[in-house]
């Protein structure tokens, strides 16, 4: 309970945190001074729309059980979600998952087709390839590893580091890199 | 584990509950992906730094270099496929197929370690390319290249290993779908990363010529 409640209050001060951080970068007019205020303010606006629809979700009266908060729990009942044991667990079918396989190859194809070629610039052949690559993991988790048909929050536990590692890539690392690269160094 | 269904109307600190509905074992292999794919990603983002800030050598040609590591990832993305084939028969009850689909899994991911290892074989004897030198001028770019392809290299041969303990466990009724399906998940997660490492680390290396 008292553990619950600790990680209540941390998800608000996040959450609090997150919106008084945007709110001044954008206020004070100081978004696009920087990449650095750029990436800061998203990732700030992120936080707090994560932490507040956490509450949100949480705290719904319509979700809570009659008894009140303390029933809630999880909030998504055990029985809609089958177990690996009821047969009804492999809903997705053989053919599907062959489908998924060859969506794979193509996508495969491409990228060497690509390689291949050498389109302009290594820039735009990072994006393209990262885009496909991705592409492609979302299929295998969502198919072959059962993402799809499991409780949502496995997908959130997926999606959430990722948004925020590309994020992290994309406004710190790569810049920092194309700098030392202009500098010569 | 339908004890789990009984068990949610138990009080949770009593044992009761299954979080997120799912049973414990997938849900720690999930969380040992997440954490796996962490040091994944550490090791690829800090490649693709290096890798930009300098001027990178592109020395692999597409005939062979880049069709044989093709040929890599269809064996692996084929391995993935019967992999889910062997899940989807545990489900169903079928033990023999099941134990079938995941021994041709193992098979596939050994040819994968086999061809992997003939390509570095022929890199370091016949292009003088060692994790410590090489003759493209990046010093980094052996090093970098061994490690995270043997990172994962090494994901693969346990991954093999795992799922011949599964496969003799299984055949005999040691273990349950649920593991079936828990062995799965690692090896699509080993399949998963090779997706990212294969363009970042051979195409992005393409030769121009």
């Amino acid at each position: 309970m008292i553990v619950s409640l600790i990680g209540y209050l941390f998800t608000l001060a996040l959450g609090i945190w997150g919106l008084t951080t945007s709110a001044e970068l954008v206020a004070r007019g100081a978004l696009t001074a920087s990449l650095d205020n750029l990436f800061l303010t998203l990732f700030a606006a992120l936080m707090a729309v994560l932490s507040f629809g956490y509450l949100a979700w949480r705290f719904n009266p319509s979700r809570l059980a009659p008894a009140g908060a303390a029933a809630a729990g999880g909030g998504v009942s055990v029985e809609r979600y089958v177990l690996p044991e009821d047969p009804a667990y492999e809903d997705a079918h053989i053919p599907l998952f062959n489908k998924i396989w060859i969506g794979l190859l193509a996508l495969t194809v491409i990228e060497v087709v690509l390689a291949y070629v050498q389109l302009a610039g290594v820039l735009f052949m990072l994006t393209i390839l990262l885009l496909l690559s991705v592409i492609k993991a979302g299929m295998i988790m969502g198919w072959f590893m059962h993402l799809k048909f499991d409780h949502p929050v496995f997908s959130w536990v997926v999606v959430v580091p990722a948004v925020a590692c590309i994020l992290i890539m994309c406004g710190y690392f790569f810049p920092d890199s194309f700098q030392l690269l202009r500098l010569g160094l | 584990m339908s004890e789990a269904h009984a068990a949610a109307a138990e009080p949770t600190w009593q044992g009761g509950g299954t979080p997120f509905a799912v049973g414990l074992k997938k849900f720690g292999m999930w969380l040992f992906i997440v954490s796996d794919s962490l040091t994944f990603s550490a090791l690829l983002i800090a490649y693709s730094y290096v890798r930009a800030a300098n001027d990178w050598p592109t020395p692999f040609h597409f005939f062979p270099s880049i069709v044989f590591a093709t040929v890599m990832t269809l064996f692996l993305l084929s391995s993935s496929l019967t992999m889910v084939y062997g899940v989807s028969a545990a489900h169903h009850g079928a033990r023999r197929a099941a134990v079938k689909w995941i021994w041709a899994t193992a098979v596939l991911g050994a040819v994968f370690v086999a061809l992997h290892s003939y390509e570095w074989l022929h890199l370091m004897r016949d292009e003088g390319m060692y994790p410590w030198q090489n003759r493209y001028g990046s010093p980094l770019f052996g090093g970098t290249f061994f490690l995270i392809t043997g990172l994962h290299m090494f994901h693969v041969i346990t991954g093999i290993a795992y799922l011949a303990i599964v496969a003799l466990g299984y055949r005999r009724g040691k273990w349950t779908p649920e593991d079936v399906e828990v062995a799965g998940l690692y090896w699509h997660f080993v399949d998963l990363v090779w997706m990212f490492v294969f363009p970042l680390i051979y195409l992005l290396s393409t030769s121009v010529d």
